[in-house]
């Protein structure tokens, strides 16, 4: 059977189009599928098939990174109903969103080097989580209601958060590093 | 897509024919063939009924070349022309191995700027050359033993080589004839070994400590599948640093100076290996030094002394395993086995500096130093299609970042560290002069923010782009890595199909410090980066300020804004100039940037009105925009 790359990636792992994903379902299908279309199975093939192999297994590995992360499934969601973004000009102008943000970042920055600093890390990082999970809540109330350009406006903000886990983490390796 | 109607998915091998295949652990300082033979995977000996084979190759005279045992045994009599870790030197550059401050058993030839060359009495050899040699030997040993042909083979590397060490192991594997079937990661062949053996479920943290290498790879294991969670180290610590430390303690305890004889070197390396090892059994050693002329030196070293020595190496390791667990998101608790794989894991601190940190008993019940060999040959058989009811599945990551350089000397991310392989990633790009033709794209890799802090992969230029305004070409950038490990990159102008594509095939890897340095340096520069990034973003920002109002005012400058209010917009241009110029202050080029916007506000208004008339007369808005 010939593999459709154009299949969405929710109908790809038979999964319903929600932004609730089983995960256990979702790692079951990625196994399966992996199983069936792996290089390692084409070792002996012909270079055409060696290559759909590798296309095919790439193909399986970004759609799975795609439902794993909350950010990206939530902007998959969007881009399945139709909803475009320009990674260049599309930002959210809610400053004070921004300003928010710019402050987060800026605590991180100035924790203090000492286990202190690691305990306001752990409260920083826990309070962006929270913020995090509200975006979430309200996008999903939004996506059911078919309000796709707030939606968008949540997934745009959502995106800041992946970056400032990130510097929460670097900086948490930097201040553990010095102490071990 | 014509590719996509001729393949059927499922297995493609002949049934019921058992075909060769083995596993290669090519190593720093030992390396090993093993085999599946009658449903156990061993390794094979050679006729004298050794498993190891030391990775050393000695040149003789008439083009006579010597591998292993015999090699090694010439090394104090003949070091120039007896050759040690190559594997040091695979997929590196002359100028990055003059910048390592490292001792190399080898003097390599001046002039050979790309590849370096190795100087023996046989001429100039590259370290693939070397590396092909030891390939011959254990190919000749395994078809001896099995009784034919090999089909294929699994060659091992260490999880963190970067593209151009896998790709010079490849190289050297063609070299020797053999048909690569998979590069595999060691530890991930280590983790094979194990979970095969004894049906293992559960995360398993491998730690391999090898002659040269240090990896630590963090697997879930379920069902026959080995999904790595994430992978990190450091490719330039091993073996080698904990005797290079014993040699340094012994030349500062015996007063011998700095600059030494290659013989009397390679005499110290030797026995401080030869220490090291004793001390893993015994509370102190007596090592001896025949004096080259001079009287016999000796000294005790005990292994208190021993541990404090090594303790930087040691707890730069367990500064990796730290990164891996946060990298795969999970904890101490989380871990249900430690595997020990390489022979420096017999160092009885290492041993115990693990278990402190993992905080259980770690196993080491394969020889650690056949277990990679192993794992290997079982997937080498997997792979020759001698089980095809297997279900065995491998997904493993890379372990650097991959990337491309943008504006101001930064790099874009586009395929981060630790993401499954194989994997395929697009990022557009566009053209941001009018007119512009070509493009250049300079892959990089690696875990920092600046293109100057990362490792340069491979420059490629896409030209042929037809002439378009600025911001109307899409240029789509795509990263593919293979099973193997290896990067693909092709880029294409969407609009008209113009493409350019290259094998990132460098003919240089990085340095063993640059390589080493861009994940400490990530961490430990992070803030300073994120300065640097935001300072950078602000001068690409005032470029782009400064360009539209120059390119506004040669247009409709006179005619629409008197004298006095170009001076003093003129004024507030020459401010931002220089504070971009300066290139100090991020906050500085923000506040000259606003000035000038607030200095051109009327000006701006002006200029919309012009294109808002001109458009009732009939024009298009595009000819007032610019």
């Amino acid at each position: 059977m010939p593999f459709d790359f154009s299949r969405n990636y929710f109908d790809l792992f038979g999964l319903a189009v929600d932004f609730n994903v089983d995960r256990s379902l979702l790692n079951e299908q990625y196994q399966t599928l992996q199983g069936q279309h792996h290089p390692d199975k084409f070792v002996q093939s012909d270079d055409a098939q060696r290559r759909l192999a590798v296309q095919i297994t790439a193909h399986l590995n970004q759609a799975q990174d795609t439902l794993k992360d909350e950010h990206a499934r939530a902007r998959y969601l969007l881009t399945l109903r139709g909803v475009s973004f320009d990674k260049e000009q599309d930002t959210t102008k809610d400053m004070d969103f921004l300003m928010a943000q710019m402050e987060l970042r800026e605590q991180i920055d100035e924790v203090s080097n000492d286990e202190q600093g690691l305990d306001h890390l752990d409260k920083l990082a826990r309070q962006a989580k929270q913020q995090k999970n509200d975006l979430i809540q309200r996008y999903q109330e939004l996506l059911a209601d078919n309000q796709l350009e707030e939606a968008k406006e949540l997934v745009l903000k959502l995106q800041f958060f992946g970056r400032l886990q990130s510097q929460i983490s670097a900086k948490q390796e930097q201040l553990e590093d010095q102490f071990l | 897509m014509a590719l996509m109607q001729i393949s059927e998915p499922g297995m493609s091998t002949a049934p019921h024919q058992h075909r060769l295949a083995a596993g290669i652990d090519l190593g720093t300082t030992n390396s090993l063939v093993a085999s599946v033979r009658n449903g156990l995977a061993e390794p094979l000996a050679d006729q004298q009924g050794a498993v190891i084979l030391p990775s050393v190759v000695h040149f003789a005279e008439q083009d006579k070349v010597l591998v292993g045992m015999s090699a090694q045994a010439l090394a104090l009599s003949d070091p120039l022309n007896t050759i040690a870790s190559a594997k040091r030197v695979l997929g590196r550059s002359s100028q990055e191995l003059a910048a390592q401050t490292k001792y190399l058993p080898f003097e390599l030839e001046a002039g050979h700027d790309s590849v370096p060359r190795i100087r023996t009495r046989a001429g100039g050899k590259t370290a693939v050359e070397v590396s092909a040699q030891i390939l011959r030997c254990l190919r000749q040993r395994a078809e001896e033993t099995l009784g034919g042909e090999l089909t294929g083979v699994v060659i091992t590397v260490p999880a963190y080589f970067d593209d151009s060490q896998r790709q010079a192991t490849k190289d050297a594997a063609t070299l020797a004839g053999l048909n690569v079937f998979r590069l595999l990661n060691e530890p991930t062949a280590a983790a094979i070994a194990y979970g095969l053996d004894q049906a293992a479920e559960g995360v398993v943290v491998v730690y391999d400590l090898g002659g040269g290498t240090f990896d630590v790879s963090i697997l879930r294991l379920r069902r026959g599948v080995f999904e790595v969670l994430a992978t990190g180290g450091d490719s330039a610590l091993g073996g080698d640093d904990f005797d290079q430390v014993i040699v340094q303690w012994l030349m500062q305890e015996l007063k011998l100076d700095g600059d030494l004889e290659h013989q009397m070197m390679r005499q110290l390396m030797l026995q401080a290996r030869t220490a090291k090892e004793r001390l893993s059994d015994l509370e102190a050693v007596e090592i001896n030094i025949e004096g080259m002329g001079q009287e016999a030196l000796s000294c005790t070293l005990t292994r208190t002394q021993f541990d404090q020595l090594t303790q930087p190496l040691v707890k730069k390791s367990l500064v990796a395993c730290r990164r891996a667990l946060r990298d795969a998101d999970i904890t101490q608790e989380d871990v249900t086995e430690v595997v020990l794989v390489g022979g420096s894991t017999r160092v009885p601190a290492v041993r115990d500096a693990i278990e402190g940190f993992f905080e259980r008993t770690a196993q080491a019940d394969i020889d650690p130093d056949q277990v990679v060999a192993v794992g290997a040959a079982i997937q080498a058989d997997l792979l020759a299609g001698n089980k095809p009811d297997d279900e065995l599945l491998l997904l493993d990551v890379i372990p650097l970042s991959l990337g491309l350089e943008t504006m101001g000397g930064l790099v874009e991310k586009v395929i981060d560290r630790n993401t499954t392989i194989p994997v395929t990633r697009a990022q557009e790009f566009t053209t941001y002069k009018d007119g512009q033709t070509a493009m250049r794209i300079h892959v990089l890799q690696g875990e920092r923010e600046l293109v100057s802090d990362c490792r340069s992969l491979a420059h490629f230029d896409l030209t042929g782009i037809p002439p378009m305004v600025a911001g109307a070409a899409k240029i789509r950038v795509t990263f593919q890595v293979d099973a193997d490990g290896l990067l693909n990159v092709d880029a294409e102008e969407v609009n008209s199909g113009v493409r350019a594509q290259i094998e990132v095939k460098p003919s240089y890897g990085l340095s063993d410090n640059e390589i080493e340095k861009m994940l400490t340096d990530s961490i430990e520069y992070a803030e300073s980066d994120i300065k640097a990034r935001s300072l950078r973003e602000q001068q690409v920002e005032a470029d782009r300020v400064l360009e539209a109002l120059d390119t506004a005012l040669a247009k409709d400058g006179a005619e629409l804004l008197k004298p006095d209010e170009i001076e003093k917009i003129e004024q507030c241009r020459q401010q931002l100039a220089d504070a971009r110029a300066q290139a100090a202050n991020v906050d500085v080029i923000v506040a000259a940037i606003k000035a000038l916007e607030l200095a051109c506000e009327e000006y701006v208004a002006r200029r919309m009105n012009r294109s808002v008339q001109g458009m009732m007369q009939g024009h298009k808005i595009d000819e007032f925009n610019n």
